[in-house]
């Protein structure tokens, strides 16, 4: 008969045996409790609080600032368009808010505002964050902190220290066999612990998740919407299913180990290979171990293109020679032209429309090579997602991750957006010059427009020499109805069936699901095996 | 004591705990060895284009005009000790557009390929193993190196003997160290034969030194956690509770205080995100301000006819654009190096951090180095501008008007005769006297650490140990 003293440090009552199911209950309970009373529980809970509440209240003003930023680029955005007067100068970047999920897992977007150049002469592969994040090298080299990583580290230490002694440690004590003298069988006791176990991280998880919540819901820049709220229930529940892996397979490995001084042992080292250690060996490995061409090579492949494009234009120079400089003379502000004579406005709209298709051309070859030189950097980072579920820390904050939208793939998704709206741009564009003709890209000026040199035909080489009399008196002309011209509104661009930008540039719910199910699916065969190996251990397990 | 050691030592050897971190401590260094190898290899090969490139914009001067309108690339380099202590080498900026050219702000950039698109990972350096694995792997060795003999009951036994507690701590301590710089050793000789085999270090007694040096910080960074861990382990008394302690207080000081460093001083700084656009903003707005007071260059053959008039009023207004321009680059580079200045603070609170700045220092590496490249790049464009304008000096017939191409002399000069960038390394007292703040925070810690370990040991109760508390 167990002693008083024994029976209490067994958490059961003595003479007390509950029938059946009841009595799973009864060891729940007892695991939860026992649990709940250590001291490692109390610490991780206030570490792990403390340290996201701190967290989400400095990403929270970070997050303000980058709302800001966003909303003074859409603004500055908005002015710019608003003063274009030429399409060769119009710039409808693609500019996307930011996403207050992202900060829970940080990624490679950061919960900042992403920006896209949309431009004929170029397009990029990926887009750059709004309020240029990149500048700064020096602070590159801190660690950025969310909400999945300080799970990853703290809770999932915890779990490490709540699992090792789960099952030796008991049986060093000797209250296992107490417990299984009683009329339950071993699976139910080590279903109980597992499950205890598993709701004694939970409770600190949900308070430091709860906390979270509440500070960023507490800022007014932030507002969750559905699928935002969707998301982030996702991220809990991976969070959840994450640290049960983590436990279990610490139980595992109590369940095998003869002492709990062992069991600890590989349990601590397992969590610095697995965490740590592959968290960072990994990266550092693949970017290194891949080659990748030198930027300079395509440096070099970029000149050589648009080189190749200026001979293009060249050629067709010669084939289409330009009339006389009287007729091309014209007032040259801020890269655009006006007051041109007629016959010079139509071989400028000629040369537009020969140097539009041939820029487009020129634009998609720079950007296979681009893509050539810079695929394997990108390649890194989608091998490091990819095998990051070797290791149930990486894994999950990856998983959580694709949940945030914040991987390179999902930067990659804004970026694809990017490109098919620059295409609509294109098309609108080609619509916008086969109506009214090419002028409108190089020249504001309305058809009617009287020129600067009103009869080029009677004009010589000599008077249009830099400082001759002419020439100053007909830029003096030009310059005087400039100052008039630029106030009229006639002349600012009409944009008002300008392609918008809609929504498509990020993943829906499913897809990102989609994308993070295989880590998801590891997670749980890991949970799997760690259970299975575990009770059959415990199974037959000498508990003498 | 010596009996005390040997004894402790044997056990290590013999005991699952030190094979098991041995065998972790190689796999991390040999990892380390081979990341390092084909980065450097990767790294001689870009490099050659990357010189290639440095070298064109010298062969493509012909004259001193030609020198004036030119813009020459300054290149850092590497330590050769990247493998030992990153530094940040591998992401701070490390080359610079220069131009003698008035009102042109020498443009920086990161110098050999880096990947924007990675998330941020530590890199393999010696100084992530030593600050992160062997700061564990203490836990893992000396977490009950106190308790465990108190629960054994074999601590009353050996200090039943003539001997201090203190030489018991001692003896444990020395132990303990042995075992981590054994450890230590195999590991960073097997990551040097792995370099020096492939050919990516070269192996001289500079480097030797180096790495002396180096071990001589890890061994203090180490003792620091091990007398954390003996004083924590006389403290709990259980094995358990003193695991979950020591496990705790690493996380703290090595994951959980460095983590809050940049959120910290992107709040408490000013500095906008696009602080490094000031500058541009600045030369652009001067030069609209410029044309619209018609001051531009006219065609020489009209401009020599009063004397390049306009054209002197131009250079002396880019003079001055130039000074002020300079004094807001160089303002703002300040304040970017001042905000990371902030985040190095808190980060040395952690003793990770300390005995990680403490190594920059003394290799010559770090923010420091970055801090002294900028400063060379602008000597670099003075000396260029100096080079210039004596060879202008020199011809009669030159207007004289620095630094327009038009209006230097048409003189034959070749880019050989222009100074190149050659970076020079931080002087052994310059990177000992950025080393001292940390080396002192680092040494003090220890102390205290050993203070505590002292003072834990002295207190404890060794009568009537009873049931262990479950921690």
């Amino acid at each position: 008969m167990p002693t008083r003293v024994q029976s209490r440090q067994a958490g059961i009552a003595p003479n007390c045996f509950p029938k059946g199911q009841a009595l799973i209950a009864v060891l729940i309970l007892k695991e939860l409790r026992a649990h709940a009373r250590t001291l490692r529980l109390a610490v991780a809970l206030v570490l792990t609080v403390a340290l996201c509440v701190l967290a989400s209240l400095l990403s929270s003003a970070e997050y303000s600032r980058s709302v800001q930023a966003y909303r003074a680029a859409v603004t500055e955005r908005h002015e710019k368009m608003a003063q274009t007067t030429v399409f060769a100068q119009l710039a409808p970047d693609v500019i996307v808010p930011p996403q207050p999920v992202q900060l829970f897992a940080r990624g490679i977007m950061g919960a900042t505002g992403q920006r896209c150049g949309v431009d004929v002469a170029e397009y990029l592969i990926a887009e750059g964050p709004v309020g240029g994040a990149l500048r700064d090298d020096l602070l590159h080299t801190l660690a950025q902190v969310d909400f999945a990583a300080v799970v990853a580290l703290l809770l999932g230490f915890l779990a490490v220290l709540l699992g090792f002694d789960a099952v030796c440690g008991e049986r060093e004590q000797g209250t296992l066999r107490l417990i299984l003298a009683n009329s339950v069988s071993r699976g139910q006791v080590l279903a109980a612990k597992l499950i205890g176990g598993a709701l004694a991280l939970w409770i600190p998880l949900g308070v430091a998740f709860s906390a979270s919540v509440l500070v960023l819901e507490a800022n007014p820049d932030i507002a969750f919407t559905g699928d935002d709220r969707l998301r982030l229930a996702l991220i809990f529940l991976s969070s959840c299913l994450f640290l049960a892996v983590v436990f279990c397979l610490s139980v595992m490995v109590s369940a095998w180990a003869r002492r709990s001084a062992t069991a600890l042992i590989v349990c601590l080292l397992g969590w610095l290979l697995l965490g740590t250690g592959y968290g960072n060996a990994l990266p550092a490995t693949v970017r290194y171990a891949l080659d990748w061409p030198p930027w300079q090579e395509f440096m070099d492949q970029m000149e050589a293109e648009w080189q190749r494009h200026d001979a293009e234009m060249d050629e067709w120079g010669k084939l289409n020679p330009p009339p006389p400089p009287a007729y091309l003379a014209g007032l040259q502000r801020n890269g655009v032209r006006r007051y041109v004579p007629p016959q010079g406005l139509a071989w400028l709209e000629r040369r537009a429309a020969y140097e539009f298709n041939r820029t487009l051309e020129t634009a998609a070859r720079v950007w296979r090579h681009r893509w050539a030189n810079q695929e394997v950097l990108a390649r890194q980072q989608f091998l490091v997602d990819r095998w990051s579920v070797l290791s149930p820390f990486t894994g999950y904050q990856t998983v959580c991750r694709w949940l945030a939208r914040s991987t390179l793939d999902d930067c990659f998704e804004v970026a694809r957006y990017g490109m098919r709206y620059r295409q609509s741009y294109i098309d609108y564009l080609r619509g916008r010059f086969a109506a009214e003709g090419w002028r409108r890209w190089f020249t504001d000026d309305p058809p009617g427009t009287p020129p600067m040199i009103p009869e080029p035909e009677a004009v010589t080489s000599e008077m249009l020499q830099p400082g001759a009399a002419y020439l100053t008196d007909r830029l003096a002309w030009a310059e005087a109805r400039y100052a008039t011209d630029r106030l009229d509104p006639a002349r600012r661009l009409d944009l008002t069936d300008l392609p918008a930008v809609g929504p498509g540039w990020q993943r829906s719910l499913p897809e990102s699901l989609g994308r993070a199910l295989p880590g998801v699916v590891v997670l749980l065969l890991m949970l799997a095996v760690s259970i299975g190996l575990g009770s059959w251990r415990f199974s037959y397990h000498e508990v003498v | 004591m010596g009996p005390l050691y040997w004894h402790r030592l044997r056990d290590h050897f013999l005991s699952l705990r030190v094979q098991l971190s041995l065998l972790v401590v190689l796999a991390f260094f040999v990892l380390n060895g081979l990341t390092y190898s084909w980065r450097i290899l990767d790294m001689h090969r870009a490099d050659v284009a990357l010189y290639a490139d440095v070298a064109r914009s010298f062969d493509a001067v012909h004259t001193v005009a030609d020198a004036a309108a030119g813009t020459y690339r300054a290149l850092n380099q590497p330590t050769g000790t990247e493998f030992m202590t990153e530094g940040g080498f591998n992401w701070f900026w490390g080359t610079a557009w220069v131009t003698p050219q008035m009102n042109q702000f020498p443009f920086f950039y990161y110098a050999r390929d880096v990947n924007l698109w990675m998330d941020r990972f530590e890199v393999l350096d010696w100084t992530l193993i030593v600050k992160l694995v062997f700061s564990f792997l203490c836990i893992v060795i000396a977490y009950d190196g106190i308790s465990g003999e108190l629960e054994r009951g074999t601590l009353r036994l050996v200090l039943a003997n003539p001997i201090s507690r203190g030489t018991v701590l001692m003896a444990r301590f020395s132990a303990d160290l042995t075992i981590l710089l054994v450890a230590f050793g195999i590991g960073a000789l097997t990551s040097l034969l792995i370099l020096t085999l492939s050919g990516a270090v070269p192996l001289t007694w500079a480097l030797l030194l180096r790495c002396a040096l180096y071990s001589i910080g890890a061994a203090v960074y180490a003792s620091l956690f091990l007398l954390l861990c003996l004083g924590v382990s006389a403290v709990a008394r259980s094995s358990v509770t003193s695991v979950v302690l020591l496990t705790v207080a690493w996380a703290v000081l090595v994951v959980v205080v460095p983590s809050t460093s940049y959120l910290i001083a992107v709040k408490a700084s000013d500095l906008t995100d696009r602080w490094a656009d000031e500058v541009w903003e600045y030369q652009r707005t001067t030069g609209e301000a410029l044309a619209s007071e018609d001051l531009l260059p006219r065609a020489p053959q009209v401009a020599a006819a009063d004397g390049y008039a306009v054209e002197r009023r131009l250079a002396l207004r880019l003079q001055e654009a130039d000074r002020e321009g300079t004094r807001i680059g160089v303002r703002n580079l300040q304040r970017q190096a001042s905000r990371y200045g902030l985040a190095r603070a808190i980060n040395l609170i952690s003793p990770a951090f300390a005995f990680q700045h403490t190594v920059e220092g003394l290799l010559g590496t770090g923010a420091t180095k970055r801090q002294h490249f900028l400063a060379q790049v602008f000597e670099y464009r003075e000396a260029v501008r100096t080079a210039i304008r004596d060879r202008d000096a020199a011809d009669g017939d030159s207007p004289h008007v620095l630094f327009m191409k038009d209006f230097v002399s048409q003189q034959p000069m070749s880019g050989a005769d222009l100074p190149r960038f050659r970076e020079r390394p931080l002087s052994p007292a310059a990177g000992l006297a950025f080393s001292v703040l940390p080396l002192v925070i680092l040494v003090c810690e220890t102390g205290l650490a050993f203070g505590f370990a002292l003072w834990a040991v002295n207190r404890m109760d060794l009568t009537g140990f009873g049931v262990s508390e479950a921690a």
